[in-house]
Protein backbone atom coordinates (compact mmCIF):
# COMPACT_ATOMS: atom_id res chain seq x y z
CA UNK A 1 0.00 0.00 0.00
CA UNK A 2 2.47 2.88 -1.03
CA UNK A 3 -0.13 5.67 -0.87
CA UNK A 4 -2.34 5.52 2.46
CA UNK A 5 -4.01 8.36 3.02
CA UNK A 6 -6.10 8.51 6.03
CA UNK A 7 -9.36 8.83 4.13
CA UNK A 8 -8.89 5.49 2.38
CA UNK A 9 -8.22 3.95 5.61
CA UNK A 10 -11.12 2.25 7.84
CA UNK A 11 -10.84 1.29 10.82
CA UNK A 12 -10.82 -2.40 11.18
CA UNK A 13 -13.38 -2.70 14.68
CA UNK A 14 -15.97 0.14 16.04
CA UNK A 15 -17.22 1.72 13.65
CA UNK A 16 -20.09 0.64 13.40
CA UNK A 17 -22.41 3.21 14.83
CA UNK A 18 -23.66 5.08 11.00
CA UNK A 19 -26.38 2.47 10.17
CA UNK A 20 -28.41 2.61 13.32
CA UNK A 21 -30.35 5.99 12.83
CA UNK A 22 -31.73 5.00 9.52
CA UNK A 23 -32.91 1.84 10.48
CA UNK A 24 -35.24 3.32 13.13
CA UNK A 25 -37.50 4.49 10.73
CA UNK A 26 -40.59 3.05 9.29
CA UNK A 27 -42.87 1.86 11.94
CA UNK A 28 -43.76 5.88 13.34
CA UNK A 29 -45.69 7.27 10.49
CA UNK A 30 -49.66 7.73 11.15
CA UNK A 31 -50.26 9.14 7.78
CA UNK A 32 -53.36 11.29 9.13
CA UNK A 33 -55.92 8.39 9.54
CA UNK A 34 -58.83 8.43 11.95
CA UNK A 35 -57.20 8.83 15.46
CA UNK A 36 -59.59 6.01 16.95
CA UNK A 37 -58.84 3.26 14.32
CA UNK A 38 -54.87 4.40 14.78
CA UNK A 39 -55.03 3.88 18.56
CA UNK A 40 -57.20 0.30 18.15
CA UNK A 41 -54.54 -0.74 15.64
CA UNK A 42 -51.52 0.05 18.38
CA UNK A 43 -53.91 -1.66 20.90
CA UNK A 44 -54.13 -4.77 18.90
CA UNK A 45 -50.38 -4.68 17.71
CA UNK A 46 -49.23 -4.32 21.54
CA UNK A 47 -51.80 -7.33 22.13
CA UNK A 48 -49.68 -9.25 19.40
CA UNK A 49 -46.79 -8.00 20.79
CA UNK A 50 -47.14 -8.91 24.22
CA UNK A 51 -48.84 -12.03 23.16
CA UNK A 52 -44.98 -12.62 21.09
CA UNK A 53 -42.94 -11.71 23.86
CA UNK A 54 -44.98 -14.07 26.99
CA UNK A 55 -44.38 -16.51 23.86
CA UNK A 56 -40.77 -16.57 23.32
CA UNK A 57 -39.96 -15.82 26.91
CA UNK A 58 -41.92 -18.81 27.47
CA UNK A 59 -39.47 -21.34 25.82
CA UNK A 60 -36.50 -19.78 27.54
CA UNK A 61 -37.96 -20.61 30.63
CA UNK A 62 -38.08 -24.06 29.51
CA UNK A 63 -34.46 -24.16 29.04
CA UNK A 64 -33.98 -22.65 32.10
CA UNK A 65 -35.89 -25.26 33.31
CA UNK A 66 -33.94 -27.50 31.44
CA UNK A 67 -30.50 -26.41 33.27
CA UNK A 68 -31.95 -26.02 36.98
CA UNK A 69 -32.83 -29.87 36.07
CA UNK A 70 -29.40 -30.99 34.96
CA UNK A 71 -27.35 -28.93 37.56
CA UNK A 72 -29.71 -30.49 40.64
CA UNK A 73 -29.24 -33.78 39.32
CA UNK A 74 -25.52 -33.61 38.74
CA UNK A 75 -24.10 -30.24 41.16
CA UNK A 76 -21.01 -31.29 40.01
CA UNK A 77 -21.87 -29.65 36.46
CA UNK A 78 -22.55 -26.41 38.03
CA UNK A 79 -19.88 -24.45 37.87
CA UNK A 80 -19.66 -25.47 34.21
CA UNK A 81 -23.46 -24.69 33.49
CA UNK A 82 -23.68 -21.79 35.71
CA UNK A 83 -22.49 -18.93 32.79
CA UNK A 84 -24.55 -20.81 30.21
CA UNK A 85 -27.56 -21.02 32.90
CA UNK A 86 -27.66 -17.66 33.67
CA UNK A 87 -27.33 -16.09 30.32
CA UNK A 88 -30.43 -18.09 29.37
CA UNK A 89 -31.98 -16.61 32.25
CA UNK A 90 -30.93 -12.93 30.87
CA UNK A 91 -32.85 -13.76 27.74
CA UNK A 92 -35.81 -14.51 29.37
CA UNK A 93 -35.81 -11.40 31.65
CA UNK A 94 -35.11 -9.69 28.24
CA UNK A 95 -37.91 -11.54 26.35
CA UNK A 96 -40.46 -10.87 29.03
CA UNK A 97 -43.29 -8.13 28.04
CA UNK A 98 -42.94 -5.21 30.70
CA UNK A 99 -44.45 -5.25 33.94
CA UNK A 100 -44.53 -9.35 33.26
CA UNK A 101 -43.84 -10.66 37.18
CA UNK A 102 -40.57 -12.61 36.89
CA UNK A 103 -41.41 -16.06 36.48
CA UNK A 104 -39.95 -17.97 39.97
CA UNK A 105 -36.85 -19.89 37.69
CA UNK A 106 -35.84 -16.93 36.06
CA UNK A 107 -35.18 -15.50 39.28
CA UNK A 108 -33.38 -18.12 41.23
CA UNK A 109 -29.83 -17.61 41.92
CA UNK A 110 -27.62 -20.24 39.70
CA UNK A 111 -27.26 -22.85 43.12
CA UNK A 112 -30.94 -22.90 43.67
CA UNK A 113 -32.89 -25.82 42.30
CA UNK A 114 -35.90 -26.87 43.82
CA UNK A 115 -38.64 -26.20 41.49
CA UNK A 116 -35.89 -27.48 38.96
CA UNK A 117 -38.13 -29.99 37.01
CA UNK A 118 -41.03 -27.68 37.04
CA UNK A 119 -40.84 -25.55 33.89
CA UNK A 120 -42.90 -22.86 34.86
CA UNK A 121 -45.07 -22.45 31.13
CA UNK A 122 -44.37 -25.78 29.36
CA UNK A 123 -47.29 -25.33 26.89
CA UNK A 124 -46.25 -22.69 24.37
CA UNK A 125 -44.32 -23.66 21.09
CA UNK A 126 -42.75 -26.28 19.89
CA UNK A 127 -39.36 -25.85 22.07
CA UNK A 128 -41.05 -25.54 25.06
CA UNK A 129 -42.80 -28.76 24.25
CA UNK A 130 -39.31 -30.39 23.55
CA UNK A 131 -38.27 -28.63 26.43
CA UNK A 132 -40.90 -30.24 28.78
CA UNK A 133 -40.66 -33.58 27.14
CA UNK A 134 -36.93 -33.66 27.68
CA UNK A 135 -38.19 -35.68 30.28
CA UNK A 136 -35.89 -37.16 33.39
CA UNK A 137 -32.48 -36.17 33.60
CA UNK A 138 -29.89 -38.94 32.76
CA UNK A 139 -27.83 -40.28 35.49
CA UNK A 140 -25.16 -40.46 33.54
CA UNK A 141 -23.17 -36.63 33.35
CA UNK A 142 -22.26 -36.56 29.95
CA UNK A 143 -25.32 -38.04 28.56
CA UNK A 144 -27.48 -34.92 30.93
CA UNK A 145 -25.09 -32.22 29.28
CA UNK A 146 -26.15 -33.90 25.52
CA UNK A 147 -29.80 -33.30 26.25
CA UNK A 148 -28.88 -29.85 26.91
CA UNK A 149 -27.41 -29.38 23.55
CA UNK A 150 -30.67 -30.44 22.06
CA UNK A 151 -32.68 -28.26 24.25
CA UNK A 152 -30.58 -25.26 23.38
CA UNK A 153 -30.89 -26.50 19.87
CA UNK A 154 -34.36 -26.73 19.92
CA UNK A 155 -35.16 -23.24 21.57
CA UNK A 156 -32.81 -21.98 19.20
CA UNK A 157 -35.07 -23.25 16.42
CA UNK A 158 -38.18 -21.77 18.17
CA UNK A 159 -36.79 -18.44 18.63
CA UNK A 160 -35.59 -17.85 15.04
CA UNK A 161 -38.52 -19.34 14.10
CA UNK A 162 -40.53 -16.83 16.04
CA UNK A 163 -38.53 -13.89 14.79
CA UNK A 164 -39.75 -14.01 11.51
CA UNK A 165 -42.74 -12.05 12.29
CA UNK A 166 -41.93 -9.94 14.96
CA UNK A 167 -41.39 -6.37 14.96
CA UNK A 168 -37.98 -5.22 13.97
CA UNK A 169 -36.31 -4.71 17.60
CA UNK A 170 -37.65 -7.93 18.93
CA UNK A 171 -36.79 -9.36 16.02
CA UNK A 172 -33.33 -8.35 16.48
CA UNK A 173 -33.49 -9.49 20.21
CA UNK A 174 -34.51 -12.97 19.14
CA UNK A 175 -31.70 -13.36 16.70
CA UNK A 176 -29.33 -12.67 19.02
CA UNK A 177 -30.83 -14.91 21.87
CA UNK A 178 -31.24 -17.75 19.14
CA UNK A 179 -27.38 -17.04 18.14
CA UNK A 180 -26.11 -17.47 21.92
CA UNK A 181 -28.16 -20.50 21.86
CA UNK A 182 -26.19 -21.87 19.14
CA UNK A 183 -23.01 -20.97 20.65
CA UNK A 184 -24.16 -22.39 24.01
CA UNK A 185 -24.77 -25.85 21.69
CA UNK A 186 -21.02 -25.28 20.54
CA UNK A 187 -19.65 -24.92 23.95
CA UNK A 188 -21.40 -27.66 25.49
CA UNK A 189 -20.80 -30.01 23.19
CA UNK A 190 -16.84 -29.48 22.65
CA UNK A 191 -17.07 -29.69 26.36
CA UNK A 192 -15.86 -25.66 27.04
CA UNK A 193 -16.72 -23.78 29.90
CA UNK A 194 -18.10 -20.13 30.19
CA UNK B 1 -39.42 4.42 0.75
CA UNK B 2 -37.89 5.24 4.43
CA UNK B 3 -38.16 1.12 4.78
CA UNK B 4 -36.02 0.73 1.95
CA UNK B 5 -33.38 3.42 2.74
CA UNK B 6 -32.73 1.96 6.06
CA UNK B 7 -32.49 -1.82 4.51
CA UNK B 8 -30.34 -0.55 1.78
CA UNK B 9 -27.91 1.43 4.41
CA UNK B 10 -27.96 -1.93 7.06
CA UNK B 11 -27.10 -4.35 3.82
CA UNK B 12 -24.46 -1.65 2.61
CA UNK B 13 -23.03 -1.92 6.53
CA UNK B 14 -23.17 -5.60 6.76
CA UNK B 15 -21.09 -5.48 3.40
CA UNK B 16 -18.76 -3.25 4.60
CA UNK B 17 -18.20 -5.59 7.99
CA UNK B 18 -17.84 -8.44 5.67
CA UNK B 19 -15.13 -6.46 3.61
CA UNK B 20 -13.32 -6.00 6.85
CA UNK B 21 -13.92 -9.34 7.82
CA UNK B 22 -12.16 -11.01 4.49
CA UNK B 23 -9.38 -8.37 4.88
CA UNK B 24 -8.73 -9.23 8.16
CA UNK B 25 -8.73 -12.88 8.37
CA UNK B 26 -6.26 -12.73 5.86
CA UNK B 27 -3.73 -10.87 8.42
CA UNK B 28 -5.15 -13.75 10.71
CA UNK B 29 -4.98 -16.40 8.34
CA UNK B 30 -0.37 -15.03 8.47
CA UNK B 31 -0.30 -15.43 12.15
CA UNK B 32 -2.79 -17.78 13.58
CA UNK B 33 -0.35 -20.73 13.29
CA UNK B 34 -1.04 -24.30 12.51
CA UNK B 35 -3.18 -24.97 15.26
CA UNK B 36 -5.78 -22.38 13.85
CA UNK B 37 -4.83 -22.37 10.14
CA UNK B 38 -8.03 -24.63 9.44
CA UNK B 39 -10.61 -22.85 11.24
CA UNK B 40 -8.86 -19.27 9.98
CA UNK B 41 -9.13 -20.45 6.47
CA UNK B 42 -12.64 -22.10 6.98
CA UNK B 43 -13.79 -18.28 8.54
CA UNK B 44 -12.56 -16.78 4.98
CA UNK B 45 -14.17 -18.28 2.86
CA UNK B 46 -17.38 -18.10 4.42
CA UNK B 47 -17.05 -14.39 4.87
CA UNK B 48 -16.15 -14.29 1.00
CA UNK B 49 -19.88 -16.21 0.53
CA UNK B 50 -21.74 -13.71 2.68
CA UNK B 51 -19.49 -10.78 0.83
CA UNK B 52 -20.58 -11.84 -2.33
CA UNK B 53 -24.67 -12.70 -1.30
CA UNK B 54 -24.52 -9.04 0.09
CA UNK B 55 -23.62 -7.52 -2.88
CA UNK B 56 -26.00 -8.98 -5.11
CA UNK B 57 -28.70 -7.51 -2.04
CA UNK B 58 -27.74 -4.06 -2.78
CA UNK B 59 -27.68 -4.79 -6.20
CA UNK B 60 -31.30 -6.21 -5.60
CA UNK B 61 -32.08 -3.12 -3.65
CA UNK B 62 -30.81 -0.72 -6.34
CA UNK B 63 -27.79 -0.16 -4.61
CA UNK B 64 -24.11 0.54 -6.06
CA UNK B 65 -22.42 -2.33 -3.40
CA UNK B 66 -19.71 -0.49 -1.40
CA UNK B 67 -15.93 -1.52 -2.39
CA UNK B 68 -13.98 -2.59 0.30
CA UNK B 69 -11.37 0.09 1.65
CA UNK B 70 -7.80 0.15 0.24
CA UNK B 71 -6.85 -0.43 3.60
CA UNK B 72 -7.67 -1.21 7.25
CA UNK B 73 -6.35 -0.14 10.67
CA UNK B 74 -5.89 -3.11 13.15
CA UNK B 75 -7.23 -2.41 16.28
CA UNK B 76 -3.67 -3.70 17.87
CA UNK B 77 -0.32 -5.28 16.25
CA UNK B 78 -1.00 -8.69 15.29
CA UNK B 79 2.10 -10.63 15.90
CA UNK B 80 1.55 -14.44 16.90
CA UNK B 81 -1.62 -16.72 16.93
CA UNK B 82 -2.60 -15.49 20.02
CA UNK B 83 -3.58 -11.94 18.76
CA UNK B 84 -4.41 -13.47 15.98
CA UNK B 85 -7.16 -15.24 17.61
CA UNK B 86 -8.04 -11.90 19.14
CA UNK B 87 -8.10 -10.32 16.05
CA UNK B 88 -10.64 -12.54 14.57
CA UNK B 89 -12.97 -12.74 17.80
CA UNK B 90 -13.29 -9.01 16.96
CA UNK B 91 -14.00 -9.33 13.49
CA UNK B 92 -16.38 -11.73 14.31
CA UNK B 93 -17.98 -9.53 17.46
CA UNK B 94 -18.13 -6.63 14.07
CA UNK B 95 -20.30 -8.65 11.94
CA UNK B 96 -22.52 -9.80 14.27
CA UNK B 97 -22.89 -6.04 15.53
CA UNK B 98 -24.37 -5.41 12.04
CA UNK B 99 -26.18 -8.66 11.48
CA UNK B 100 -28.70 -7.86 14.13
CA UNK B 101 -29.16 -4.47 12.37
CA UNK B 102 -30.06 -6.13 9.30
CA UNK B 103 -32.25 -8.33 11.36
CA UNK B 104 -34.13 -5.50 12.25
CA UNK B 105 -34.29 -3.68 8.98
CA UNK B 106 -35.12 -6.90 6.82
CA UNK B 107 -37.57 -8.84 6.64
CA UNK B 108 -38.62 -12.27 4.87
CA UNK B 109 -35.85 -14.60 3.56
CA UNK B 110 -32.86 -11.33 4.04
CA UNK B 111 -34.23 -11.56 7.17
CA UNK B 112 -34.01 -15.07 8.30
CA UNK B 113 -30.62 -15.09 6.19
CA UNK B 114 -29.25 -12.22 8.27
CA UNK B 115 -30.30 -13.98 11.42
CA UNK B 116 -28.24 -17.35 9.78
CA UNK B 117 -24.99 -14.89 9.65
CA UNK B 118 -25.80 -13.59 13.13
CA UNK B 119 -25.54 -16.95 14.58
CA UNK B 120 -22.73 -18.35 12.59
CA UNK B 121 -20.43 -15.14 13.76
CA UNK B 122 -21.28 -15.93 17.38
CA UNK B 123 -20.12 -19.21 16.90
CA UNK B 124 -16.92 -18.47 15.19
CA UNK B 125 -16.20 -15.46 17.90
CA UNK B 126 -16.86 -18.10 20.78
CA UNK B 127 -14.44 -20.89 19.37
CA UNK B 128 -11.84 -17.69 18.67
CA UNK B 129 -12.48 -16.62 22.63
CA UNK B 130 -13.43 -20.10 24.18
CA UNK B 131 -16.43 -18.10 25.93
CA UNK B 132 -19.75 -16.77 24.60
CA UNK B 133 -21.61 -13.24 25.60
CA UNK B 134 -25.31 -13.38 26.78
CA UNK B 135 -26.38 -11.58 23.55
CA UNK B 136 -24.35 -11.92 20.86
CA UNK B 137 -24.55 -8.93 18.26
CA UNK B 138 -26.32 -6.77 20.22
CA UNK B 139 -23.58 -4.00 21.18
CA UNK B 140 -25.84 -2.44 23.65
CA UNK B 141 -26.22 -5.32 26.21
CA UNK B 142 -22.67 -6.34 25.98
Amino acid sequence: MGRDGTTRRRALTGAGATAAAALLAGCTSSGGGEPSADARRERVSAAALRALRTRTAATSTTLLGRYDAVIARHPEQRARLAPLRSAVAEHVKALAPAGAAPSASASVPASASSSASAPASASSGPAAEAGSRGGAVPADAAEAVRSLVSAERNSGKAQTAALMDAPPELARLLASVAAANAVHAYLLSRGASS
Amino acid sequence: MTKDKGLLDATQAALAAEHAAVYGYGVVGGRVGSAGRAEANAAYTAHLARRDALRRAVRALGGTPKAAAAAYDLPFPVTDPDSAGRLAAQLEDKVADVYSDLVRAATGDARGDAAAALSDAAVRAARWRGSGVAFPGLAERA
